[in-house]
């Protein structure tokens, strides 16, 4: 006691992203990149060195044949600048649907279900024989994950290239592992499938780094000595922010590659013609608010006394009273929508992907011929990406296209008519439970505790319940601690493996057991800590350990009783109707189930 | 209220259906007991498969809560084809008295199981924050454990003997286990009053330090009671399945027994 050890305060580049931090040549090679070329270090401040970003934030990783870089519908966190060889993705689903056949969850048949009676195993968390496939390696070290056709994934170490060889820095020994999965058979796949092909030194991924969307395609390596770039959204942002040039650059790959296509997923764009569009598209600006990383506050702030300073922590994006300077569509994420009620903000309700915020208030200016002060605040719950259309804009290219030019803001069925009461809406947005497309919600006034569907929940998943019946309350609601199924799975950021990911077919958000390697990523990620870790046992029951003695783990959550009949059990098996699964923004099939109007 | 209205009616209906065909058996002068019986067994069988279900929630049978309905309304539904079979009369015989009480067993704790379950989720909404039954254990341990701690810390810190005198005479045995049962399920706050009025009768004795030691012991006792009753309401509303369920397989025994012995004696069926 009393002892006290000094240490320095960590620092964000106390960790580089690759093994080691790049070198000087390597610096300057990369920086001659055509993307990085017309940056001027001189626009960086002091304390946050171009140098510094590239040598921090920046590894070099060589891939070969096959090598499977980003996968679609993944959650990518960086940008890929090629540097020697070049790369594939797949242009039609049928390439993912060939890859990622292990994916595919072929239903139950009905006697396959039943003898679920008997089959499952009195252990708990033992997966089954065929299940330890992640054991058995080849020749190479090799993992392999499936081999149901002729096209089959393995999963192998990659190197964390040495820069030497491909930058030509002598004083460079960087090598470490990461898990990259492989497809076996690259010349078959490609010749069944439509690719598309990208040469050094052409980049890719700066959408999803930026904006946190799902990778668009899966892109593997197709030379055998494929050698890129990989720059982690962090330092992708601060470049952004500070060169005029990257930023112009990325935004114009944005507009070449994905605006005008984002822009016609909203139903608002429907009558807009091609011309129009192209306008539109030429004027929009995207924009990020709110921390990337929200879930590491938010977990610390979770169950907290909510005093109103929730607000406090959150992003303004507009402000109320403010000049109104164009019209927002959430690209993703979350947005509070709030007005000033007495000393403080009252939640009229939430914007989420798709969503507009400021057309009522344009409309109502160009009526009125005047005001064009916004009557309410928008703020990023967590972090939210926002395409932002000048108003000028939207008045001249958007409004005539409307069918009326009365009509009401799309997002007002959030706004204030939700038929919910204030506190219900405030707990919901709160918690942020409005990420929930399949919130497991429990009318408290109903539920007897009788525990039938953890139960029915064990029964679906080898006798282990994949759920916690308690959560947090308000009213008589309960939102149980069973994975939501998120709009926006921050889960699948940084899953080495892809091992969670979105299902195909139903969108839910899934956990291959096999390929999970237990690093849980997703579970520290997860903001409503709905992802356990268990310790896998053996036919015997005893703890499976690696080759050095640590015990093998894996991730487990709900999966929404994939491949059962019926879907998911917990919810059929309620006697007194007191569990439902339910989307969140489905506010009225909630407050009708909770009988609150 | 709409749904317990419109499956009421259709259970009244059902029900003066069953009576007018039992009727019109019983006029035209044929056995009707064999008749009404086999509805009596049918509807038995149905409220059976309920149970059945509940054990195989990997398949696709539908949603327990519909079942739950219809083993609601048929329930009621074989309660008046049971009166109209038994004449409404007492049976004669040990195999039938046997029989009857059996079923009176499990139609009562059916409905009293039905009633349980509608009036006491919302009962213990009202009473604190709601607790995970097989958790409450582990409470009452936690609570014993600081309420011990601070009794401790009271002689140790303070030299005071008040508080340790209170746990050693009834906070010890109050946090031991459960208590007062029968009270709680009627709701009364009679025993925590009562330690509440000993506990706050302490304060005078006591400095700062000690009047916040017994503030804190007033909040276990509080949180131990709360335990207390939700120990107790969700204690009944799971034992209520364990006469229900258990009577349910005896009545399908003796009812076996019931129809192979109407069979052997019969002149041949209705």
């Amino acid at each position: 006691m009393g002892q006290v050890e000094h240490v320095g305060k960590p620092q964000r580049w106390d960790k580089p992203f690759g093994r080691q931090r790049i070198h000087g040549d390597g610096i300057k090679h990369i920086l001659s990149l055509p993307i990085f070329k017309a940056i001027d270090k001189n626009d960086f401040p002091g304390d946050l060195a171009l140098d510094d970003i590239i040598a921090n934030d920046g590894r070099i990783t060589r891939y070969r044949r096959g090598d499977i870089i980003v996968r679609k519908g993944d959650y990518g966190n960086s940008l890929f600048v090629i540097l020697k060889g070049s790369v594939r993705g797949f242009v039609t689903p049928d390439g993912e649907e060939a890859v990622f056949h292990l994916r595919q969850r072929k239903k139950k048949s009905w006697l396959r279900s039943f003898s679920q009676l008997w089959r499952n195993s009195d252990i708990p968390e033992y997966l089954g024989e065929g299940a330890h496939r992640w054991s058995a390696g080849n020749e190479d070290g090799d993992v392999h994950l499936a081999s149901a056709s002729s096209i089959s994934v393995s999963l192998h170490a990659a190197d964390i290239e040495n820069p030497d060889e491909v930058i030509e820095v002598p004083d460079q020994t960087a090598s470490t592992e990461t898990w990259v999965p492989r497809i076996e058979n690259v010349d078959e796949l490609t010749a069944t499938c439509e690719t598309f092909e990208l040469l050094a030194p052409n980049m890719f991924g700066e959408l999803s780094a930026l904006a946190r969307s799902p990778r668009n395609n899966t892109v593997f390596a197709d030379t055998e000595e494929t050698v890129l770039l990989e720059l982690r959204w962090q330092g992708l942002r601060d470049i952004r922010q500070w060169s005029d040039s990257v930023r112009k650059t990325i935004d114009r790959l944005y507009r070449e590659r994905g605006l005008e296509t984002r822009l016609r997923e909203s139903a608002l764009f429907n009558n807009v013609d091609d011309a129009a569009m192209k306008i539109i598209v030429e004027n929009s600006l995207f924009e990020t608010y709110g921390n990337f990383e929200w879930t590491h506050h938010f977990k610390r702030e979770l169950g907290k006394e909510n005093d109103g300073s929730v607000l406090e922590h959150e992003p303004i994006i507009s402000e109320q009273d403010h000049y109104l300077d164009g019209l927002l569509l959430i690209h993703s994420g979350f947005a509070r929508v709030s007005k000033k009620f007495d000393h403080g903000e009252k939640t009229l309700g939430y914007l989420t992907k798709d969503d507009v915020f400021g057309l009522d208030e344009i409309i109502d200016s160009l009526k009125n011929d005047g005001d064009r002060r916004l009557q309410r605040s928008l703020r990023a719950i967590g972090y939210v990406d926002v395409i932002r259309i000048p108003t000028l804009i939207v008045e001249e290219h958007l409004i005539p296209t409307l069918p009326q030019f009365s009509q009401a803001d799309p997002t007002s069925i959030h706004e204030g008519e939700t038929g919910l009461q204030q506190s219900m809406l405030d707990f919901l947005v709160d918690n942020r439970f409005i990420n929930g497309t399949k919130a497991m919600a429990i009318n408290t006034d109903r539920c007897v505790g009788c525990d039938d569907c953890v139960r029915a929940c064990a029964s679906a998943h080898d006798g282990n319940p994949r759920f916690v019946r308690h959560g947090i309350s308000h009213q008589n609601l309960m939102v149980a601690n069973a994975c939501m199924h998120c709009k926006d799975p921050v889960c699948l950021i940084g899953c080495p493996t892809g091992a969670i990911h979105r299902d195909i077919d139903t969108g839910s958000v899934i956990i291959d057991s096999v390929t999970c390697v237990g690093c849980a990523t997703c579970a520290n990620s997860c903001p409503y800590n709905n992802i356990r870790m268990v310790e896998i046992r053996g036919r015997d029951g005893t703890f499976l350990t690696d080759a050095e003695g640590a015990q093998i783990y894996k991730a487990t959550k709900c999966d929404l009783c994939a491949g059962q009949l019926g879907g998911p059990a917990c919810e059929r098996a309620c006697p007194h109707d007191a569990l439902t699964r339910v989307d969140i923004k489905n506010i009225e099939k909630l407050s009708d189930w909770l009988e609150l109007s | 209220m709409q749904k317990i209205f419109r499956n009421s009616l259709i259970t009244v209906i059902a029900i003066v259906i069953m009576y007018a065909v039992y009727w019109l058996y019983d006029t035209s002068l044929r056995d009707v007991r064999f008749f009404d019986g086999w509805v009596l067994s049918g509807g038995i069988v149905f409220l059976v498969l309920f149970n059945i279900r509940k054990k195989l929630p990997m398949m696709p049978f539908g949603r327990a809560a519909i079942w739950m309905q219809l083993h609601l309304y048929v329930g009621y539904f074989v309660v008046a084809v049971f009166l109209m079979h038994t004449k409404m009369s007492l049976p004669d015989s040990i195999l039938e008295w046997a029989l009857w009480s059996v079923f009176i067993l499990v139609a009562l704790s059916g409905i009293a199981g039905a009633y349980l379950s509608r009036t006491t989720p919302a009962r213990l909404e009202q009473h604190s924050e709601r607790v995970i039954f097989e958790r409450i254990p582990a409470f009452r341990v936690d609570l014993a454990e600081e309420a011990e701690a601070l009794a401790i810390d009271s002689v140790d810190q303070a030299g005071s003997l008040t508080i340790s005198n209170l746990y050693v005479n009834t906070l010890h045995g109050f946090f031991r286990r459960p208590r007062n049962f029968l009270l709680h399920l009627r709701s009364s706050s009679r025993p925590l009053n009562r330690i509440q009025g000993e506990i706050d009768s302490l304060r005078q004795y006591l400095d700062d330090a000690g009047k916040e030691r017994l503030a804190k012991i007033k909040d276990l006792v509080q949180a131990k009671d709360n335990l207390d009753f939700h120990y107790a309401h969700q204690g009944v509303l799971k034992a209520w399945l364990f006469i229900h369920v258990p009577a349910t397989y005896g009545l399908i025994v003796l009812i076996i027994a019931h129809v192979a012995i109407m069979y052997a004696y019969s002149s041949g069926g209705p």
